[in-house]
């Protein structure tokens, strides 16, 4: 009885942090958030309702039927978002790259015995 | 840094240092050769930083191609060594600190015989030194060397560009000599370095685009 109080005094902190947070910017987020909470609010209060969902899915436990999916969709949300993370490490350094290239210097050779290289287009040039 | 029939242009990438690298830091050499100098306003990595001068030099018409480490471990004196190998016909030359007069210590040794190993499993290319920035490229070779891995990953990144490409490179080792020195020692990367150049390999095989 404690622990159930706990989690959902838990989830009714995290839920009005995140309603100050996101009201104006994110209701559609904070929708979604509120109607996870509430399901979840749903299997603390009436914890036989997941054995009963566990049961009718042959999975034994009320706690492993909400363990599994979470388990794969936390594995999925860690790949998805390194992969993310690779692309926009990706862009960033192109970025850079191009901001690098576009304010590349050539320094004078007086004594060089070739032409000056070009350099990109609107680039420093020869200083 | 890339040479044409005329004669050299070194190119160099400031990669987020601080304090920046300024034209005033480098006077003497400016006499001689060009010195193109650009500058990454965040630290990438030293793959990242070789990708933007391999794009930059390659805008202009050289027929050579050397990249260099910058901690002072290599010598400019084997510099003539590597280009008369591609003047003699290779597409790429590498380095190759051991059969040169190279002070290498036991540990980075035995790290270098791993990486040997390793890169001979990922590749196919059986390399006397795995892992030396000394290496000169023609046009073609350096056209196709495009790195996307943006720290010291792109070393073993360059192998496999290369055992892919073997049929149409003539690949080629050139004895150059390595000193290793406090300064360079502490600059350059740690024998942990290797867990991270298998990670960024693993991360950039399973996550990274498709070439």
């Amino acid at each position: 009885m404690m622990a159930s109080l706990f989690v959902l005094s838990f989830m009714a902190i995290v839920l009005v942090i995140d309603y100050a947070a996101f009201r104006k910017s994110a209701k559609r987020l904070l929708a979604l958030e509120f109607g996870a909470f509430a399901l979840g609010a749903v299997f603390v209060i009436f914890p036989s309702f997941a054995t009963y969902c566990a049961n009718a899915v042959g999975i034994g436990r009320g706690v492993d039927f909400l363990l599994y999916p979470l388990v794969i969709w936390l594995v999925r949300e860690t790949f998805v978002s390194r992969h993310r993370q690779w692309q926009e490490s990706d862009r960033l350094a192109e970025l850079i790259r191009a901001l690098a290239i576009g304010s590349q210097q050539v320094l004078s050779a007086p004594h060089a015995s070739d032409p000056p290289p070009s350099v990109a287009k609107g680039a420093a040039g020869i200083r | 840094m890339a040479s044409a029939a005329g004669g050299l242009t070194v190119y160099i990438v400031d990669d987020g240092s601080v304090p920046a690298i300024s034209p005033e830091d480098l006077p003497a050499a400016t006499a001689e050769f060009w010195i193109v100098l650009s500058r990454h306003p965040i630290n990438l990595g030293q793959g990242a930083a070789l990708e933007t001068a391999r794009r930059i030099a390659l805008q202009n018409q050289h027929d050579v191609f050397v990249t260099m480490d910058s901690d002072g471990q290599h010598d400019a004196a084997d510099l003539p060594r590597l280009l008369d190998a591609i003047d003699s016909g290779a597409d790429v030359a590498l380095g190759n600190r051991f059969a040169g007069n190279s002070n290498v210590p036991a540990s980075r040794r035995l790290i270098l015989s791993l990486a040997r190993c390793f890169e001979f499993a990922v590749t196919g290319l059986w390399l006397a030194d795995a892992h030396n920035g000394f290496r000169a490229f023609n046009r073609k070779a350096m056209a196709a060397m495009e790195m996307r891995q943006a720290r010291m990953a792109h070393a073993t990144e360059i192998k496999q560009i290369i055992a892919r490409l073997r049929d149409q490179l003539k690949i080629v080792e050139v004895p150059v000599s390595i000193t290793y020195s406090a300064h360079s020692l502490a600059k350059g990367q740690s024998s942990l370095g290797a867990i991270n150049i298998l990670r960024d390999m693993t991360f950039r095989y399973l996550f990274g685009r498709d070439t």
